[in-house]
């Protein structure tokens, strides 16, 4: 059986999970309108909010949130295999465990893009009308794709969580991290420069403004192919750090 | 060609002990050190130790999840380091019986699952997993949730698992704890049946009565290392044990129980029975291989 047939397995056994976990994604859903329209709300009492302005502030925070559910992904898969007592038997079966973890990360990815996806067809609807609905069903490919290197960032992580005791509270640095470091919510201009540099090299920012621009109409290629190659070089860079978790599980012991 | 060849394996962790609030200090545990024993197509071979002996160290370095500081171990004929892959598709494991599993998927679902990561087809893993559940009677739970699970049938399901994609050496650790005497009796004949089919089994457990009925080899391994190897009645008589001989005799006062502990059980029959009494019933009790145990780790202990 090819490594297809293998993937397509993760795959499919990886849907049925989440499918039978449905609180999750709907969650994802809904939380985004809270959440901007709390903050346009309170917003509100100080300056002036167009729905232009939600829309900047809806996909922003989508971003944020899925970008923190996929920097998670990859740790938690590894923890939640440990802690459930599979991983030593996912690691002794002949299939390589990057193709379970890409796997695993592509249900993520597509059921975030799918909750993504119900989120915003009213916005888009309601802000920029028909043209806004056509372009939010094109964006999703651009998040997909800017998904992967928050992925590959998440791995990166996921040596540092599995051998740290507290790994739950790591995971709320990371997070809280992540939600900070977004650049999502707010003009990045107004930070100190190294911190706005930082900010621009994490692919979040990114994600959001692409994201935003084309559900506007106004893409540039330019921040499509950013979070291409961000999706690149993260991936690799992921690749790499688990090699290297891998072998050092192998000598410690799991 | 073995099915499992064991050369000097050596392992040793390095761990923090807490010296304080704060202070920590780095010590070596070792381990395995120096492993070495074989096992044939076709045998079972028991692997009995106290707790932290090595037992577990030693299956995971042979399952290629922990690679060995020193020493060689060949399974099915691959090296577990260099050829990690062939040898985990020759293996089939049973680490921790009771866990394992995706809760959210049913007992069916997980074994075709395992099954495709072990290269089977979805058709032959549906077909594999089927057969499976029915021959360790699963078949009425197949299609509930594994969290529903009672201990029973989660430990018969980790023994399909290791069983889907057939593989030719089995290893189980610990594999009917917490199973009822009907389903360790099931189990038993499983791995009796196998092992006759010619597969070779490598089985850890603290039930050395149902070890001494599985294995035809049994290796006791304390501190890292096995201190004796044997046949379970050749164990016992290496380390010196003895019968308990209890002859019933009939006399002018009533009946009399004689109760001999001996090394030669035979000699010292025949002599009670040359007395010319007239023997109401006789006993002859083994050492078992827990005794034996006891007496081995004991004296590795005092040595």
């Amino acid at each position: 059986m090819s490594a297809l047939d293998r993937l397509g397995a993760v795959i499919e056994g990886e849907f049925k999970i989440i499918s039978r976990e449905p609180g999750g994604l709907a969650l994802l859903v809904i939380l985004p309108y809270f959440v901007a329209g709390g903050t346009a709300i309170i917003a509100s009492f100080l300056a002036s909010i167009n729905r232009y302005r939600f829309m900047e502030q809806f996909i922003g925070f989508e971003v944020v949130m899925l970008s923190i559910i996929m920097i998670q992904t990859g740790a938690r898969f590894l923890r939640e295999e440990r802690n459930g007592g599979r991983l030593e038997y996912l690691l002794a079966s002949p299939t390589n465990a990057l193709l379970i973890l890409l796997g695993t990360s592509i249900v993520m990815a597509s059921s975030m893009v799918a909750a993504f996806l119900v989120s915003l067809i009213p916005v888009a609807y309601g802000v920029y009308g028909v043209p806004g609905l056509i372009r939010s069903i094109t964006s999703l490919l651009l998040l997909f794709i800017g998904l992967m290197p928050l992925y590959g960032l998440g791995i990166l992580l996921s040596g540092v969580v599995l051998r740290f005791r507290e790994s739950d509270s790591l995971m709320g640095l990371i997070t809280s991290a992540a939600s900070l470091l977004s650049g999502a919510t707010y003009p990045i201009e107004a930070l100190p420069k190294w911190l706005e540099l930082l900010i621009r090299v994490l692919p979040m920012h990114m994600l959001d403004k692409a994201l935003y621009g084309e559900v506007m109409g106004y893409l540039t290629p330019s921040r499509a192919i950013y979070l291409a190659v961000a999706a690149m070089i993260y991936l690799s860079l992921g690749v790499y750090s688990y090699g290297r978790l891998q072998r050092s599980l192998l000598r410690k012991g799991i | 060609m073995d099915a499992v060849r064991v050369n000097g394996i050596r392992k040793s962790f390095v761990t923090l002990e807490r010296m304080g609030l704060i202070r920590r200090r780095r010590a070596i545990i070792t381990a395995l050190s120096d492993l070495s024993f074989r096992i044939r197509w076709g045998e079972a071979y028991g692997l009995l130790g106290p707790n932290g002996a090595g037992k577990s160290t030693a299956v995971k370095i042979l399952s290629t999840l922990l690679l060995p500081d020193a020493g060689s171990a060949e399974v099915n004929g691959f090296d577990v380091v260099r050829q990690a892959k062939e040898v985990r598709k020759s293996i089939g494991l049973v680490l921790y019986p009771d866990k394992g599993f995706y809760a959210r998927l049913s007992g069916f679902e997980n074994l075709v699952y395992f099954g495709r990561l072990y290269g089977l087809s979805k058709k032959d893993a549906e077909h594999r997993a089927l057969e499976l559940l029915k021959r360790l009677d699963l078949i009425d739970a197949a299609n509930r949730s594994f969290e529903e699970y009672s201990l029973g049938i989660r430990v018969r399901l980790s023994i399909a698992r290791a069983l889907i994609h057939d593989p030719p050496i089995i290893y189980l650790d610990e594999p009917t704890i917490g199973l009822d005497p009907l389903s360790s009796r099931s189990v038993r004949n499983l791995l009796i049946e196998l092992k006759r089919s010619g597969k070779a089994i490598l089985l850890t457990s603290h039930n050395l009565w149902e070890v001494e009925e599985i294995c035809d080899l049994i290796g006791i391994i304390n501190k890292g290392r096995i201190i004796m190897e044997g046949k379970p009645s050749d164990i016992k008589s290496k380390l010196g044990l003895k019968y308990v001989v209890e002859v019933d005799i009939d006399t002018p006062s009533g009946s009399k129980l004689i109760r001999i502990e001996t090394k030669e059980p035979v000699a010292e029959l025949r002599r009670l029975l040359s007395t010319g009494d007239k023997v109401l019933g006789v006993t002859v009790k083994e050492p078992t291989l827990e005794e034996a145990f006891m007496a081995a780790v004991k004296d590795e202990r005092a040595g």
